[in-house]
């Protein structure tokens, strides 16, 4: 019997050394992106709350949730901000030369889109607005000319930078109005303290040629506006903390608002859903559909976790959709070709969710994102 | 109206517990994002209204003391502070935003001016998210999104804290 046993034995031994050839040896190389991104790529930008000196952000694939690279973006970050012709991204950055002290040094920090590599500066005035991340911290004007960053010393200003020239031109006084949304070439709006919107108009040298400042059309102190609005075509949506849609015409010299409309029936506002979250709306252009962050919850719980994604069409003001969230999410993108998906992420626990933004369907959950991921962003 | 408690604790026991991460986070987030505007119950308010003084009740050092009715940060009274003064080494912000948080000892509004503490990287200890009476970032003054530290020589926020500088003569929000 034994001898049966070792003669099996040996007889797997050798047949194993014979079924596998010996692996070739290896040179190490580096991985480069492929020229054409995947639609459904998507970018997680990690505010990492528990050391905000290291701000950072992930690239992934959303069709199988690989972890195809990453940046390294200082205090506070924000966002990246995306060009039009996909061969560089933009970041805002700010460091101090001895980690938490020392020098401050902010600037644009120019990245090759394809090896994720630093290839250029633009040094900006030390004053961008530190906190939260949101939509409005900077954005980039539609003929992809100006960079402009929203300053906060506590004065208010918007920093404007030639990405052509690689230089930053100056900066605009906007005493009272927040945040920038780009609606045209050299063209962009803010968000008033009393509730107004100012559109503001720059020359090709970025200086403010017009500004229209619109009558107050929100009520800031009973129902503001969300910061995050969607864009379709030149159409700007926000909803407030109520679950209002305010929708604004970008190409209209007051940015002639639509009339209000609400997301939720009055049933449902007596079951206490409401919108809640950071990046709270996303909205598939080709199909108008703004996807919603909705929880159940009281009057101050505008940033609380969402336990459903609701789905409407913008343009019939109808709900089409509930989808129940896989986990809590405080942050939502869709992408933005035929066969969209959908993404959200939590604040408060590191993964990423994708969906089919057409059926609702759960399709993955990717983990270990970081410490605490705020906005998410499909190029 | 206090809270059962705030979402960003949920974060820091989140990160303590991430051993059993899934179950445990989809749980606790499901959950505590459904109760999350309820009142505070009675046997957690019988535990929290034991400390402090008589005239200023709770304790500063969890999330649903009552100066904290407005707060978004970490907590300086865990983290080497008070709720009016900095840790070691860093600088009360020269800006802050201003809340009104009601003292459930009088009963009385106070102003309370939430400073944030300057100049050494965050204190991983003790984060707090409130909200209540919080406004957007487009009225500065009534934001807790940004960091109040931009006015001083340096701007790396350490911790928040919560002084009394008035009495509200009427709630403003």
């Amino acid at each position: 019997m034994e001898k049966k046993a070792l003669a099996v034995i040996l007889g797997l031994l050798i047949s194993s050394t014979v079924a596998f050839a010996e692996l070739e040896f290896e040179v190490l190389t580096t991985e480069r992106l492929p020229a054409e991104p995947n639609p459904h790529w998507v970018w997680v930008n990690d505010i990492n709350f528990f050391s905000l000196l290291d701000g950072k952000a992930y690239l992934i694939d959303g069709d199988n949730g690989r972890f195809l690279g990453m940046l390294g973006l200082g205090y506070f970050h924000n966002k990246i901000i995306f060009p039009a012709d996909g061969n560089v991204i933009y970041t805002t950055q700010t460091y101090y030369s001895r980690g938490a002290y020392g020098e401050r040094t902010d600037f644009i920090g120019i990245y090759d889109a394809r090896d994720l590599k630093p290839i250029g500066e633009i040094a900006i005035p030390n004053k961008r607005l530190t906190g939260i991340p949101t939509q409005g911290h900077t954005a980039i004007t539609d003929e992809d000319r100006f960079i402009l960053i929203y300053n906060f010393t506590p004065a208010q200003s918007v920093t404007v930078v030639d990405v052509k020239a690689s230089k930053t031109l100056g900066e605009i006084e906007t005493p009272g109005c927040s945040l920038v949304y780009p609606t045209g070439s050299h063209r962009f709006f803010m968000i008033c303290g009393d509730g107004s919107l100012v559109s503001l108009q720059l020359d090709d040298r970025g200086r403010e040629i017009d500004k229209t400042v619109t009558k107050p059309v929100f009520d800031p102190l009973e129902d503001p506006i969300e910061e995050d609005g969607v864009r379709i075509g030149n159409r700007w949506s926000f909803v407030s903390r109520e679950g209002y849609v305010y929708t604004f015409n970008g190409g209209a010299a007051d940015l002639a608002l639509s009339t209000p409309w609400s997301l939720q029936s009055t049933a449902e506002r007596k079951a206490s859903w409401r919108v809640g979250g950071f990046q709270i709306i996303t909205a598939h252009a080709a199909s108008g559909r703004m996807f919603v962050l909705m929880h159940k919850g009281g009057k101050f719980t505008f940033q609380d976790p969402a336990e459903e994604i609701w789905v409407y069409d913008l343009e019939q003001k109808v709900r089409l959709q509930r989808i129940k969230a896989k986990h809590p999410a405080t942050a939502v993108r869709v992408s933005q070709d035929p066969e969209p998906l959908l993404y959200t992420t939590f604040m408060g626990d590191p993964i990423l969710d994708v969906y089919d933004a057409n059926t609702g369907k759960h399709l993955r959950t990717v983990e270990q994102l970081g410490i605490s991921p705020t906005f998410l962003q499909t190029p | 109206m206090s809270r059962l408690d705030s979402w960003s604790e949920r974060i820091s026991r989140n990160l303590a517990k991430r051993t059993s991460r899934r179950s445990f986070l989809t749980r606790l987030g499901t959950v505590l994002a459904g109760t999350a505007a309820y009142p505070l119950l009675p046997v957690a308010r019988g535990a929290t209204e034991v400390q402090g003084e008589p005239e200023d009740p709770g304790d500063p050092t969890n999330c649903n003391y009552w100066r904290y009715c407005g707060m978004d940060g970490a907590l300086c009274s865990c983290c080497g502070g008070t709720t009016s003064s900095c840790p070691p080494g860093t600088e009360p912000s020269v800006v802050s935003w201003i809340g009104t948080c009601r003292n459930p000892a009088d009963n009385k509004d106070y102003v309370i001016s939430y400073h944030d503490c300057c100049g050494k990287t965050i204190c991983p200890r003790c984060t707090c998210t409130r909200n209540e009476g919080v406004g957007p970032i487009y009225r500065p003054a009534k934001s807790n999104e940004i960091n109040w530290c931009t006015a001083n020589a340096n701007m790396v926020i350490n911790c928040s804290n919560a002084a009394i500088i008035g009495v509200a003569t009427k709630p403003d929000h």
